[in-house]
This record gives structure tokens, sequence and C-alpha cells, in this order.
């Protein structure tokens, strides 16, 4: 395989909080090779928009490496972050917000230009509308005369604009319609090809993990607790997290009856650090073995999962190398 | 059949700024009947939320109902005044809402309010209502709940301040319940976890549940029938495996074609999808014309008469009434 374009090496992210200490990501490694599209999944307060945040340099990570074509971000002063964010981009939730309302979608593409000192051409900038489906009109329109699913994509046009290796997406069709949702997957996945780009897609929304990326990292309290290829992790969810998760989105088919397995209480906070399965809380299959510190087991094909039921998987055969477990 | 418990008949909703006015619901007709849940589906602009605001009378200053009925137990809720109406609001028809912990008062413990939707509607004596509370938020799933309802609505997370709201509502034994988007925004665990209990409480209580959404998922697993909304108007009403099955109006087609599916994978295909498209308000046939692959003359004219194609199952499409004659 080819050398990652990003790897992420034992991450870790903490916050202080009066006295008390937030564990937000705590311990994350992963990669991306170029041209891939892996999802970072889980549910609020999972860590998973700080491991953005951390990758884009946004927030400085408390531990870790972050190395970006071989270059560790984490060393870096701000000035060279910044020259070196020409190269990786973020799109952005809520367009809402981070859209300048009081620019026009011309100058909000030309901006990212502008700060690389690069110029822009009027036909580059025609052509960044259309490859995201808008129209040359809409350039000297304003934020609030455009639509959501139109904001939406000058946010994608603009994180393209430097044409960059990698784009970090958080959250991008969370505030959309279902009908537009469909489109928006549909326009990223031309854009990936058609630019050769790697995306990390983050999202609580798994059916749109499921249609957009190739490799999914599951994540839960600060930590990764499943990763595998997007087909083995939906078809085959071996932690007890993921197959809840999973278990929990309703099936928009009435002809599909499905047991459900339910979690007990609430996502506590990331407070204590305690050693072990972060879910042991809220598991019912929690045995003493799952207090300790566990490792993670690789069932082939890079799924790897961070459950002592993995061991009972067929496809069980060793501990997997690079333990990022507590 | 029996009687419905609520019936929304001919619906027109308007509102109006200072230049112009629109139409936000237009002849919008749908039943609840007794023990059912029924969905409204819709996505945004479609006029669920107004629709529900509009039973509860709780319409913004520039919102008039202009046309039409909701009959509630024999009266026209539309024409009660405000303290009858205030009477039915929380005691027979009770709300909860999208954003649970916008609507909780934010300087009141949560047991408190609780207590006091006690005392108004049961008239119960501030320590009976205050013992009362404790009861009925364990019954919505809180544990710990003495310590919790002492808490204040932002010490609560969004899940629990949502099982508040429902323990208020099980104060005021309401026979209907319309619950706008009750889990959006909620990690979909504990969207999982409060579907279980609404549902439970369904089942114990009898009452009815009219539910929010435009999430084809949850009416595919909560709800019996569904209506399915598009700027404000009806486009199509049946049973719930009737409609995912046989949909007749081209917008439910296209919105069951514009799914994204978790449990399985398809290539991706946006000519089964909605166009991209602005809504079309103004059209004075069906508001759906102008995303239509199927647009006829007619659509831009006026607006379809309902077609029945089981007892259950009405559509509003040009199409169907040529194709049936």
């Amino acid at each position: 395989m080819s050398e990652p374009l990003l790897r992420v090496e034992d991450l870790h992210k903490e916050y202080r909080e009066g006295r008390t200490t937030i564990h937000a990501v705590n311990g994350v490694s992963f990669e991306v090779y170029p041209g891939e599209a892996v999802g970072l999944v889980g549910e609020s307060g999972c860590g998973k928009t700080t491991t953005a945040r951390c990758i884009l340099r946004l927030e400085k990570p408390t531990r870790g490496r972050i190395l970006f074509e071989g270059t560790d971000l984490t060393t870096l002063s701000r000035g060279q972050v910044r020259a070196r964010r020409k190269d990786f981009q973020m799109v952005f939730q809520d367009p809402n917000e981070s859209l300048n309302p009081r620019l026009s979608i011309r100058r909000t593409l030309r901006e990212p230009l502008q700060l690389h000192g690069l110029y822009s051409s009027d036909q580059q900038l025609s052509e960044a509308v259309s490859r995201v489906t808008l129209e040359e009109e809409h350039l000297d329109r304003l934020p609030h005369q455009l639509s959501g699913g139109q904001k939406q994509r000058v946010g994608v046009a603009r994180a393209m604009m430097t044409t960059p290796r990698l784009v970090i997406l958080d959250e991008p069709t969370s505030s959309l319609d279902m009908s537009l949702r469909i489109h928006v997957i549909v326009l990223l996945k031309r854009l990936q090809r058609e630019l050769n780009l790697s995306y990390v897609f983050i999202s609580h929304d798994l059916s749109t993990i499921r249609h957009l990326c190739d490799r999914v990292l599951v994540m839960y309290l600060g930590r990764i607790v499943e990763q595998g290829r997007t087909e083995d992790v939906f078809e085959d969810p071996t932690h007890v997290y993921t197959k809840a998760l999973l278990s929990a989105i309703p099936i928009p088919d009435p002809s599909v009856k499905r047991s459900r397995l339910l979690l007990k209480g609430e996502t506590p906070t990331a407070r204590l650090l305690v050693p072990g399965c972060p879910l042991q809380d809220r598991c019912a299959f929690v045995i003493d073995e799952c207090r300790h510190p566990l490792p993670e087991y690789d069932l082939g094909n890079g799924h790897r999962v961070a459950c002592r039921l993995a061991k009972e998987h067929p496809a069980y055969r060793t501990v997997a190398p690079t333990s990022t477990a507590a | 059949m029996a009687e419905p418990l609520l019936r929304v008949e001919s619906l027109r909703l308007d509102i109006a700024d200072h230049e112009s006015s629109r139409s936000v619901l237009l002849d919008v007709s749908f039943d609840v009947r007794p023990n059912e849940v029924m969905g409204l589906v819709g996505e945004s602009g479609s006029g669920k939320t107004m629709t529900a605001l509009t039973i509860m009378r709780l319409l913004p200053p520039a919102a008039r109902a202009s046309e039409g009925r909701i009959a509630f137990e024999g009266e026209d809720l539309l024409r009660l005044n405000e303290s009858a109406m205030r009477q039915v609001r929380g005691s027979k028809i009770a709300m909860i809402f999208q954003n649970p912990r916008a609507a909780l008062n934010p300087l009141m413990r949560a047991g408190e309010q609780v207590a006091r939707a006690l005392m108004l509607h049961r008239g119960l004596t501030a320590a009976e209502a205050r013992r009362q509370a404790v009861e009925l938020l364990r019954h919505a799933g809180i544990s710990d709940a003495e310590s919790r309802a002492r808490a204040y609505p932002h010490q609560l997370s969004g899940g629990m301040a949502q099982r508040v709201l429902i323990a208020m509502m099980l104060a005021c034994r309401p026979a209907l319940l319309i619950a706008d988007e009750p889990t959006t925004g909620l990690d979909v665990t504990i969207q999982a976890q409060i579907f279980d209990l609404i549902k439970e409480i369904q089942a114990e209580t009898g009452a009815s549940l009219l539910l929010i959404t435009h999430d084809l998922g949850v009416v595919s697993e909560v709800c019996q029938r569904v209506a399915v909304l598009y700027a404000g108007q009806i486009m199509e009403q049946a049973p719930v495996a009737e409609l995912f099955h046989h949909p007749s109006h081209p917008y439910t087609e296209r919105l069951l074609g514009s799914i994204l599916r978790v449990d399985q994978v398809a290539e991706l295909d946006t000519s089964r999808a909605i166009a991209f498209a602005s809504i079309d308000y103004d059209n004075p046939g069906c508001r759906f014309a102008n995303r239509c692959p199927y647009v006829l003359e007619a659509c831009w004219v006026r607006r379809p008469e309902p077609r029945w194609l089981a007892e259950d199952h009405v559509v509003f499409c040009h199409l169907r009434n040529e194709a049936g004659t």
C-alpha cells in the first residue's frame, strides 16, 4: 500500500475545567491514504470534532503526533501551519455560521486563495461554482440570498479552492433535508474522484457514512472502539457499542423487523479516566475483564475491535500490534 | 370505524408580513383516531410544525387560520375562546417539542415544573404534587429521580430534558399527545430510548399520538398511518406499510427514492430523488409541480381532487386522477 497522507498517532486532547480535566480525545490513532474517504462516527461528546480540530491545528493536541505527508503538524509554528493549510481544508456543519454574511460568494471563494498569496481568475471562480452545480450568477449574491443547500455547496466550493489534498468535513449534511442530502453526497463523491481528494468525514449520521466512506472509525468517549472497512463494520459490527448504535437507527422499511440492542443510561462525561472499555457502565455484557486495559482484536482486513467479545468472532486470530487502547 | 379523536378539516393558515401574505397550510385535512400513532411527515418548509401549533393554538401573531376547522371532542378548537383553549391545552392535548430544554423554564427546578403541572391540571396540593412529580420522573425513565428533580434544566442533558417534558405530559393525562420532532438533536441511542418510552406510555394510557417528523425511518417504526405534507399541502395519506410499498404521489415516491439506508448500500441515483429547486408556494395548483418529473398542464392550474385508492389511502395528484378515468 502507498504511504498514508495523514497519520494520527496516539492523539490526546485534554481540557481543564476548574479542578477537573476533560479527556476529550484519549489515544486515537489512524491513517488516511490518498484518495480515501474515512468516516469518523460517534455520538455527541465522543471526541470526533475535537480530533478533527486537532488535525487542522485549530486546537493544539495535549499529546501525540499528526503526520501530514510526513511532516508532524504538532511541531510547526502557527505561521508554518497556516502555510500548510492550503493542502488541508475543512467544510463546516452549519453554512449559516461558517460563511461571512457580508461577503459575496465571489469574495468568499477568493479569500482562501488570497490568504495563500494566490491569484484567482474569473475563470477559476466560475469553474469553482459550476463544480458544485451552482451558477455563475450566484457569485454576486450574499449568503442570505441562497438556500441552505446552496450555502452548503458554497462551503464545499470554498474548501476546494486551494486544491487541497485532504478535506475534513464536519457533519456537512446534518442540517440538510433528506432530499438534499443525497445530492450533496453524490457531489462529494464526484469531487473526490475528480480532484483526487482524501476525506475525513465526521458524522453521527451512519447512513451517510455508509454511502460515502471506504473505511469507518467508531468513536466513543474519546477512543476508537471499532474500525475497519465500511462494509465490514456495518455488516459485521462486533463492538457492543457499534451494535447498539446501528440497531438504534430506525429503518425506513416497514417490512424490516429488527431487535434493538439498548444501552443503559447516557454517555458519561469524559472527566474520569477509567481503565478498560469506555462503555463498561452502559454495557449489558460487561464482566471484570472489561474493567482492565484491553487490546484491540484483529479480525483481518484492518477490522479491529476493542471489545472482549471480538475474541469469540470466527475471524479472530491475534491482538492488533499497535494497541491504542488504554 | 370509531369516531376520530381529532379531525383537521380543510385547514388554511396564512402568514402575513408587511408586504405579502402566504398560505403556509392549504386545504390540510387529516384525522387522528383513538389509541393510534398518526405520523405527519415532511421536510423543512412543509408546514408540519405550523400544523401542530395551529392545533394547540400557539401560533405566532402574524399567522391566521383563515379557513377550516379542527374538531376535537365535539368542538372546533379554532373557535374556542382563550380560557376554554387553556383548559384543552395540557389537560387534553399536550405537546412535546423539538428543543426540550427551551420548553422548560430555565429558572425552575425540573421537579418543581412537573409539580406545577400536577397542581394546575389535577388540583393536587403542593406537597402531594412534589411527591408525585418524583414518581412521574421515575416513570419517564429517569434514574435517580429524587436528585434529578432538584436539577435545573441547564444541568440536564437533552435526553433528560425530554424525559422531564414527558413526565409533565404524563401529569396531565391528555387524550392526545403531539410530539414535534421529539428526538431531533438527540443522539441516536437516546432517540431509541425516548421512542420506546413514548410508545410505552402511549400503550399504557391509551392516548393517541400525532408524531411530526422528517425521518421516514421513525415513521416506519412508530406510526400506523401517515400523512405526507409538502409546502403546506397534503400530498398523500395512507397506512404506513401501504405508503412505503405503494407510494402513489410523485413526491412520496421521490422522497422514498432520496433515502440513504443504513442497512444496505445501493448505487446512489439522484435521478430517482427529488430535484434541486426551491419550494413554489405560489403555484395555484400542486405546489410540487416545479419539481415533479411527471408534471401536467393541470398541475399549474388547480389543486387536484382527492383520489381514494383504498379505504385509508388518499392521494392528491392529477396524474392519478387522469390515469384513473
